[in-house]
């Protein structure tokens, strides 16, 4: 059996996206910050911010299709009845950040800051607008402008995404947590590539991981064995579905199911993918080649799984002399 | 008496007389408490005494039986009357439960006295004398070793040297081999029964001859009495093959120069089974006898490997004195051979050959298939490899076992191998991973730093202590002789060491000392299917 554990960390090197590895999201971040601080209206309530999603979790992947984004929590320090209409909170973020240089729109969830190169969008940023309600549950502000005032549409709704932030973190720890961070990527970047639809979140992909995953390190060296962590996963997952459907539940406020927006055909569809994938996982363990196994994998992961030329795969070891400090 | 030694005397007198003691007295001579009493037991009355020297009854006293002395021909009871009622083998008890340890010690050798009592003397003395030589000992009689049963034979060879005053010192006893600066001369095996054997005393006089004399047989006592040869050895017969007496007297006739010792066993299997372990009929070798090859040869001989071969190239420094099995009085002696010499004394009896080869010279002549295992301890990592790589091409029948110790006492490895068999050094070895290639996964120092010190100008060595070797050739040894799963065995030691020479330890040593991986894996947890050694 080939050991392709170098082109699993290869390969998630290519797909990593971080706050430390993109200067240009962080940059941003820091500017849009900085603006809300000075630009925001002296009647807004004051606030604090926090990374929320994938950076924090340190689990984001580069994007296949390109325009990285990034999530900022800003939580206000006032209560939902202080602001029966949500969106007037989400107009103090807005306001604040108008420039001409960037696009701001007020969504059913966040406030969406977009960053244009040409015609395309290079980058975006979500703000999601919080409060806290007198119980201590942090509370998001949904709705948009468009929406009739004081409707059903303009509503705060339970979130608890720091909360989320500290279980999701202190699931894993140290190397076990490091390898579980790579699982959860190469799961994200299969996703983008081979689901053709949103409803599978990151957040039910992270969940489940959190729920399934368990390390595998080898016995022999304590080295990480990402294939056999990844395919024992998508096993679990697998033997998770009642029915024709897998529901991922939130572990925090709102409780819901995260999948509960996939249709019966996009799950069947979800399944049968996760089920090919297994496979390919299996047949590459199984291969003695890891020239070959990383062909397989590469089908699955796409351009960004190393192959390693023939030649320098099943051949004998390095023939440079090196100092081992061995004795007898 | 010091406020202790009152309470202790306080706390013993009525222990006893709790115990049923009757004309309890007290003495104390040269500083030592003594308690003399009666006790009535089976219908009568037994006197009895006991000492205890240390004013404690740690280490156990013995109580004696109150007789004249010396007292002869009683199991389990010395010349002075002592009753050894346990044999202080893995004793332990409350020490400052007097009455309680007094109770175990009195019922005990009661019991004993009591039951010895009501046997016939044949039948008691035929106990006795399995426990001769243990009386011989507690009397004061000297021992010397026997390097060989004594079989058949009836007349053995005993290696003498000159001592002062025209006397004879014996130096070796039944020697497969003559040493230097000795005289070889022989005495003769006469089979005896316990009771034609007199009291035995440590100095005997010319009474205790003539009571000798006596009481044995005649055509026996006609051999004693022309004294032909240099001595004799009585053995008398016991369930353990007879306790045996040396009567030495030389080339002289006079009665003052008649001396008697004991016998003690000193050859392999004796002293196998002394240890509670079989004797093993392997044929091993060690290939490399430095620091942990020589422990690695040392452990197998102790195991009780029957025939073992040494190969090395090398001559004993002063330099490495500080970690090898070898004394200074071999400086210069090729280690194979020096080892070889050490051994034969260490473990008389063990088939010992050696060579001053290389591993690849002594390859060209050797057979390694009339080995049951071969241990490579040369630290010649490539060597090493291309010694196995011929195994596998070869296929030989012998387990090979691999051993190397880590700089700074960072730890130590030792890996079994069945040529013809999947699992060998070489699968661990990195081969995939193209920073790593080439290197051993299971390193314990990070890569790429040297570690060779240089102190004296004299020559490059590697840091590591004899307890490192040690404890890293007692691993291979195991892997060598057990019969069960191959595999491989590793341990970490502290990086303490490593950090005083800003060495730094790998990613698998902090592993492994934090437990993550196991010490012991199977062999088939690291099979590499690319493997160049066992799967090419």
């Amino acid at each position: 059996m080939a050991d392709v554990q170098s082109q699993f960390q290869e390969f998630h090197k290519n797909i990593l996206l971080d706050i430390g590895s993109n200067a240009l999201l962080r940059d941003k971040r820091d500017t849009l910050l900085e603006d809300l601080k000075r630009n925001i209206d002296p009647n807004a309530p004051p606030y604090t911010s926090f990374h929320q999603g994938s950076y924090e979790l340190s689990t984001g992947v580069i994007p296949v299709s390109g325009d990285p984004d990034m999530d900022v929590g800003i939580i206000f320090e006032c209560k939902p009845e202080d602001y029966k209409d949500p969106v007037e909170l989400k107009r103090f973020v807005r306001n604040a950040l108008k420039r001409h240089n960037r696009t701001i729109r007020i969504r059913k969830p966040c406030v969406t800051v977009e960053y244009m190169k040409g015609d395309s969008r290079e980058l975006h940023i979500d703000m999601a607008i919080y409060c806290t309600d007198s119980a201590g549950v942090t509370q998001l502000a949904r709705g948009r402008e468009t929406d009739p005032v004081n409707t059903e549409y303009r509503f705060w709704e339970a979130s608890e995404a720091k909360k989320l932030n500290g279980i999701i973190i202190n699931a894993f720890s140290g190397k076990e947590r490091d390898q579980w961070r790579r699982v959860v990527r190469y799961l994200k970047r299969w996703r983008d590539l081979k689901i053709g639809h949103k409803n599978i979140p990151s957040i039910a992909l992270t969940i489940e991981a959190v729920n399934r995953f368990q390390p595998v390190f080898s016995s022999v060296d304590d080295k990480p064995r990402d294939l056999i962590a990844l395919r024992d996963l998508l096993e679990s997952i697998l033997g998770r579905w009642v029915g024709s459907r897998l529901q991922v539940w939130l572990p925090v406020e709102t409780r819901c199911d995260l999948l509960k927006e996939v249709s019966d055909i996009q799950m069947d569809d979800f399944k049968a993918r996760l089920t090919k994938l297994c496979d390919a996982l299996n047949d590459a363990n199984k291969e003695a080649d890891s020239h070959e196994a990383c062909k397989l994998l590469k089908a699955q992961f796409g351009d960004d799984f190393p192959v390693p030329p023939k030649s320098s795969t099943t051949q004998q070891n390095g023939g440079s002399i090196t100092p081992t400090g061995r004795s007898a | 008496m010091s406020p202790e030694q009152t309470v202790f005397k306080a706390a013993i007198n009525a222990a006893l007389m709790n115990l049923g003691a009757l004309n309890l007295r007290f003495t104390e001579s040269a500083r030592l408490p003594r308690w003399d009493f009666e006790l009535q037991r089976t219908g009568r009355s037994w006197p009895l005494y006991l000492e205890a020297p240390y004013w404690s009854l740690t280490p156990l006293p013995y109580l004696h039986w109150a007789v004249p002395e010396p007292v002869w021909g009683w199991p389990h009871t010395g010349d002075d009357g002592s009753i050894c009622a346990f044999d202080r083998q893995g004793l332990d008890y409350d020490p400052e439960s007097y009455e309680g340890i007094l109770r175990s010690l009195i019922d005990k050798s009661m019991d004993m006295l009591a039951r010895h009592h009501a046997m016939s003397e044949a039948d008691r003395m035929s106990l006795f004398s399995d426990e001769l030589d243990g009386y011989a000992r507690k009397v004061g009689i000297p021992a010397h070793a026997l390097d060989r049963p004594l079989g058949m034979a009836r007349r053995v060879p005993i290696d003498v040297k000159s001592a002062d005053k025209g006397q004879w010192e014996i130096s070796r006893i039944n020697s497969p081999e003559t040493t230097k600066f000795t005289q070889r001369q022989s005495v003769f095996v006469l089979d005896v029964n316990i009771m034609d054997i007199p009291a035995l005393v440590k100095d005997p006089d010319n009474d205790w001859w003539r009571q000798l004399c006596i009481r044995l047989p005649e055509r026996t006592r006609c051999r004693l009495l022309k004294k032909r040869g240099c001595g004799v050895i009585l053995r008398v017969a016991n369930r353990y093959g007879g306790a045996l007496l040396l009567l030495y007297w030389g080339n002289r006739t006079r009665t003052q120069d008649r001396q008697i010792f004991r016998l003690e066993a000193a050859y392999r299997d004796y002293l196998n089974r002394r240890v509670g372990q079989s004797s093993l009929e392997h044929r091993a070798a060690v290939i490399g006898v430095g620091a942990v090859g020589s422990r690695v040869a040392e452990h197998l001989a102790l195991a009780g490997v029957k025939h073992l071969t040494l190969v090395d190239p090398d001559n004993l420094s002063a330099n490495n004195l500080g970690r090898h099995v070898l004394t200074r009085d071999l400086l210069g002696v090729n280690k194979a051979h020096g080892l070889a010499k050490h051994l034969a004394r260490r473990m008389p009896g063990l088939d010992v050959k050696s060579h001053a080869n290389s591993m690849l010279s002594w390859l060209e002549t050797a057979r390694p298939n009339d080995f049951e295992v071969i241990v490579l301890a040369t630290g010649d990592s490539a060597g090493e490899r291309q010694f196995l790589r011929r195994a596998w091409r070869e296929g030989w029948s012998c387990r090979l076992v691999c051993v190397f110790v880590e700089s700074a006492n960072l730890g130590g490895h030792a890996i079994a191998m069945q040529p013809r068999e999947p699992g060998c050094l070489e699968c661990l070895y990195e081969m995939d991973d193209l920073d790593t290639r080439g290197l051993l996964r299971t390193s314990m120092l990070a890569p790429g730093q040297v570690t060779s010190q240089e102190i004296s100008g004299c020559g490059a060595f590697t840091p590591y202590s004899a307890i490192t070797a040690t404890r890293t050739a007692i691993a291979a040894v195991e892997l060598a002789l057990t019969s069960d799963d191959i595999g491989y065995q590793r341990w970490a030691g502290s990086d303490k060491d490593a950090v005083s020479l800003n060495l730094q330890p790998s990613e698998f040593w902090k592993s492994l000392h934090s437990g993550r991986v196991p010490s012991f894996i199977l062999r088939q947890s690291y099979i590499h299917e690319g493997c160049p050694c066992c799967r090419s």
